[in-house]
Parts: C-alpha cells; structure tokens; sequence
C-alpha cells in the first residue's frame, strides 16, 4: 500500500500570494495547525505551520535556533516584557506579506508511492499532516494526516 | 619505530619528510578550502600518517597534547551546564542597562564583556554566548547588528588573547611549553587591556558614534528584566563556584603541581555532579547527556588529528631543517626573530586557521632553543607567536574560529557578512593592533 491510496487528494491549500494575515484567519476559522502552500500551477513551495505564526512573535534569533548551535540559544525570554499589544504591533509588520515567503521548504514530505509505513512514520513524528509532492513536477498531489491513516482502520464497509 | 635516522626514512620510497610535509600542506588546504569539514580532514591526515608509517599507533597517540584536550573539554562542559543558568544572557543585558540602553555606550560595554569572558572561556563559546542576546538588543533598538558582531569578533580574538584558556592557539602554546596561567595573564594582560581600549575607541569613531535610536526603543531594552534572565538560581550560584574554583586551580595549578586539563575536568566533573544530586537515574542520564552533547567534538577532533600530523611532519625532521632556515632568515638575532615571528603569525593567522599554524610553529621554535641559550631564553618568541596568532585571526572572516562563528549566524539571521567588506575595516585594525603588540614585545621582552 502506498501514500497514494491513502491520502486526501484534495486538500485546503494556501496560494503564495496570499497574505500571512489572510492565512492566520484560514488557520484560526478552520483550526488547522497548518497549510500547504502552492502556486498557481499547485506546485508546492513549502507549508506554512501555526508555529511560523508564534515564531514571528518571537525575537528573531529564536526563529533560527534550528540552525543554531545550543550553546547560541536563548536560555529563556522571562526578562521581556512584552505584551499584547506589542504582539499585535510586531504582527501588523508581517500582515500583508505574502504567505510564501514564510512557508517551510524544508519540512517533510512524502512521493505518492512512498510506502504506507513511510508515511505512519512522518506523520507520527511530524505530529501533523505531511503533504505529499509528485518529485518531477514538485506538484502538489495530496495529504497524509493521522486522520486519513485511522479513518483506513476502520473495518471496509 | 623507524630504524633509520628521521631524515633518511622513507615511505612509498619517497623520502618520509616530503611526504609528510604533503600530507601537513593537504590538509592545511582542505580546512583553507572549508569544503570538507575540518574534524574528517584531520582525523584522514592523521590515520594516512599512521597508515603510510610515518608514525606508529603508539607514537602517534603520545603526539596528542591530551592537556589541550581535557582543558577544551572540560570548559567546553562548564559553560554547556553553566548557561542554562541564563547568567550569561544577565551580563549582557545588565550592561546594556546599565549605559541605558544607549547603542553607542552598549557596543563599547559588550566589547569589554565579550573581551573578558573570551579571557576565562573559548572565543567561539564567548561570542555564541554573547550574540543571540546582542540581535535581540540590536532588533529592539532598530540599530543594525553588522558594527556589533564585527566588533565583538575583535573583542573575542583580543581578549582571549591575555590567558592560557582564552584561545587555542595559547592552549596549545601554554600546554607545550608549560607556561602557567599567571605567566601568560602578567605578560600578555596588560598589553591586551591596551589593545581592546584602543579597538573599543577606533570601533566607536568607525561605527558606534553613529549608531543611533529613539527614545520608545531604549525604553523597551530599558524594560528588560535582567533578574528573570536567571532561571535557576541554584544553578547559578554552583556554576559561579565551579567558575571561580576553577579559575583559582588555574592560578595555583604550579605550585599545586597541576596541569590546566585537570582542573578544567574536575571543575567539569563537580559542576555535573551538582546537577546530578537528587535526581532519578532517568533524570541523570539526560542531564548529563545533554552536557555532553554540547562539548564541540569537530574541534577536539580536529585537534586530536592535528597533533598527530604535526607529530608526523616533526618525527621527519622537517621542522628542524625549518627551524634552521627561519634562523638563518633572522640571522639568529632574537629580536628580529620574535618580530619575524609576530608578523609572519600575524600575517597567516589572517589567510589560515591559526590553529594548524601554531601547531605547526611550536616544534620549530622549540628547535632555536640551543641557538638562542637554553628554552628560557625562547619566552619572548612564545609571546610573539601567541600575539600574532590571536590578534592576527581578526584580520579576515575566515582568520579564526570566532568569527566563521559570528559570520556564520549572522548570514542565518539574513546579516551580510561579506568578506572584502570585513576585510577592508579589519584588515587596518588587525595591523595597528599587531603594531602595538609589536612595540609591547620590544620594551618587554627583548
């Protein structure tokens, strides 16, 4: 069995030129945690997680901790003060820029034919959906989400 | 153990020396070239030194300075434990409240906070520690960050400078050569005090004085909570213990008939062991993997390689031939000798890693001991070296750890840090500083 079989072929998707406020409210009204993000030929450009979101929010230094040696993170940020509206402030900076340039290239992603344990593994570890992208053309054909793969459990009708 | 005399050896039946010389000059070129990290290009030359019988295992193994190796380990420990206190994010936003929050006034007090900390821990491990909290200041004054992080990489490679821990390439000199700690902060201290003054005023002309915010954006550094910087109290104050006990055995390390590796692994070791006390064995194991975990282990293998390279090169007699021909150079005059030999440090710690060349230098000078009446008379060149190795390594992005480091995070953090336009401040700054070095050595030492 492969990501094929069990993957949703038509997943809600973010286009590139849409803007980071216009996918907090996709995110916020449908509660995903995050979106693949495509361009107009739907090839996928990277996807665009609820945690992008916070990172933004975050002094930058923290949005790079990934590339960072430990010893370069921040220990903690108890000693800033900031509040609501200092979140909202450094939101606004980041509101009308487009989507794309915030999407992660780097996270996972799955072939059509990758097999089904491939795909149970990612998805456990990613804790999330993983998207899955034709290699040649980079399009985007589908998702696998944790609900796809326990809806496949359940006894055939 | 070869049977013919070191310069009559061969291998692969060409003459053991050249080839030797090859492998040192490969890898010299492979780290230059950065393509292949630096830890496989050692541990490769290394193991072909061996492999080609330049060495034997049991010779290669006694070329490692495992001094070197336990005193970087064991502070590379102390600081992964000791941080996680946040006393390190503490000092550096306290200093910058304490100018309040001025731009100009914070890039002078991180200079001398990075200067003194490089002194007493690893300059890589001072600017990685100082630099994340630096962006963070730089991002909420709206100042750009690129004056900072230059001036920081100075201040780490000038502080690190005035101590045997501070830099590796005095590690490696004070480990050879048995100077102590206190020999190397009485005589190279106060010319580093001299020279950090003087980069902290040149670097305020260049950049500081225009450095320039609002008022809305000081009050925002000046709400920062320094004391909520600390997260572990507890931690805090065994770490400031460990700190000091250790940086008091450095001291006493002579007359206790210590080496620094000792001192820095129990210091290391006790530091663990506070974090380990009532705790679950589950909870032990993470700690103290997560510590370990910390420790740079390209650079411990890097110099593990290195000191087996060098031993192979110098088995040959290389060295000596070397040795000879940079005293014929200098006529066996011991000041233009120990000029020779700041310069020409100065000089290619700017183009490669320091590291290597140091390694490099210390059994040819070792060698001019006869010629200049005993080793004690050598102690101007080992000051020479260590100043023109360390201030050197400013001179370009590439010039020394710390500021590959430094360079490396601010393009992550989209901060252009190209090398021509480093090159064209730091380049006249590296010279004046070695300058003053240079007159520091002449009414010192010779």
């Amino acid at each position: 069995m492969t990501c094929r079989t069990i993957m949703n072929p038509d997943p809600p998707v973010l286009l590139a030129t849409e803007t980071v406020g216009e996918a907090l409210n996709r995110l916020l009204t449908r509660r995903y945690l995050a979106l693949p993000v495509v361009d107009d030929d739907r090839r996928y450009i990277g996807l665009f997680a609820k945690s992008r979101l916070f990172g933004l929010m975050l002094p930058s230094i923290v949005a790079l901790e990934d590339m960072l040696p430990k010893i370069a993170h921040l220990t903690d940020l108890a000693y800033l003060s900031d509040d609501l509206d200092d979140l909202r402030e450094r939101f606004a900076r980041f509101r009308d820029r487009p989507v794309a340039k915030y999407a992660d290239p780097e996270a996972p992603t799955l072939r059509p034919e990758s097999p089904l344990m491939e795909a149970i593994l990612l998805v456990f570890r990613t804790r999330n959906f993983v998207p899955v992208v034709e290699p040649q053309s980079r399009r985007l054909v589908g998702v696998v989400s944790t609900w796809d793969i326990l809806a496949k459990l359940q006894p055939e009708r | 153990m070869p049977a013919l005399p070191a310069g009559e050896m061969t291998v692969l039946g060409l003459p053991a020396m050249w080839v030797a010389a090859a492998l040192l000059l490969l890898t010299y070129a492979a780290v230059v070239s950065e393509k292949i990290n630096r830890a496989v290009v050692a541990m490769l030359g290394a193991t072909l030194t061996i492999v080609l019988g330049i060495l034997s295992q049991e010779q290669a193994v006694e070329g490692v300075d495992f001094n070197t190796i336990g005193l970087l380990t064991g502070m590379m420990i102390i600081v992964a434990v000791s941080r996680r206190s946040g006393m390190f994010e503490y000092l550096a936003i306290r200093s910058a409240k304490l100018v309040k929050a001025n731009p100009a006034a914070i890039m002078a007090m991180l200079q001398i906070v990075t200067a003194v900390m490089s002194a007493f821990l690893d300059n890589v491990t001072a600017v990685l520690l100082v630099v994340p909290v630096t962006l963070l200041i730089c991002e909420r004054l709206a100042v750009k960050p690129y004056p900072m992080l230059v001036a920081l990489v100075f201040a780490a490679n000038i502080g690190g400078t005035a101590t045997l821990v501070g830099d590796p390439p005095n590690i490696l000199i004070g480990s050879r050569v048995g100077i102590s700690f206190s020999e190397f902060i009485i005589n190279l201290g106060p010319v580093v005090v001299v020279i950090q003054l003087v980069a902290c005023l040149l670097f305020h002309l260049l950049w500081g004085r225009r450095l320039s915010t609002t008022m809305r954006a000081r009050a925002q550094v000046m709400a920062f909570r320094e004391r909520s910087a600390i997260v572990d109290p507890g931690l805090l104050i065994q770490s400031l213990a460990v700190l000091a006990l250790v940086v008091a055995g450095f001291v006493l390390a002579p007359e206790l008939d210590l080496e620094p590796a000792t001192v820095a692994l129990f210091g290391a070791a006790l530091l663990l062991l506070m974090s380990c006390l009532r705790r679950t064995a589950d909870a032990q194991t993470r700690s103290v993997s997560q510590s370990l975990e910390a420790v740079e282990w390209i650079t411990i293998f890097f110099f593990i390689g290195l000191f087996i390279i060098v031993a192979g090169v110098e088995s040959t007699g290389l060295l000596d031939l070397l040795a000879e021909e940079l005293l014929a150079f200098t006529e066996g005059d011991l000041r233009i000798t120990a000029l020779a030999i700041l310069w020409a440090s100065a000089i290619l710690s700017m183009l490669v890693d320091n590291i290597p060349f140091v390694a490099t230098m210390i059994p040819i000078i070792e060698e001019m001991a006869p010629t200049f009446g005993g080793e004690d008379r050598l102690m101007p060149l080992w000051w020479a070296l260590s100043l023109g190795a360390c201030l050197g390594g400013n001179g370009t992005i590439i010039g020394a750890s710390a500021n590959l480091a430094v360079a490396g995070l601010a393009e992550r953090a989209g901060i252009r840090f190209l090398f021509l336009q480093y090159a064209k401040v730091a380049v006249p700054m590296m010279l004046l500083t070695v300058a003053i070095a240079m007159a520091y050595v002449e009414l010192r030492f010779l």
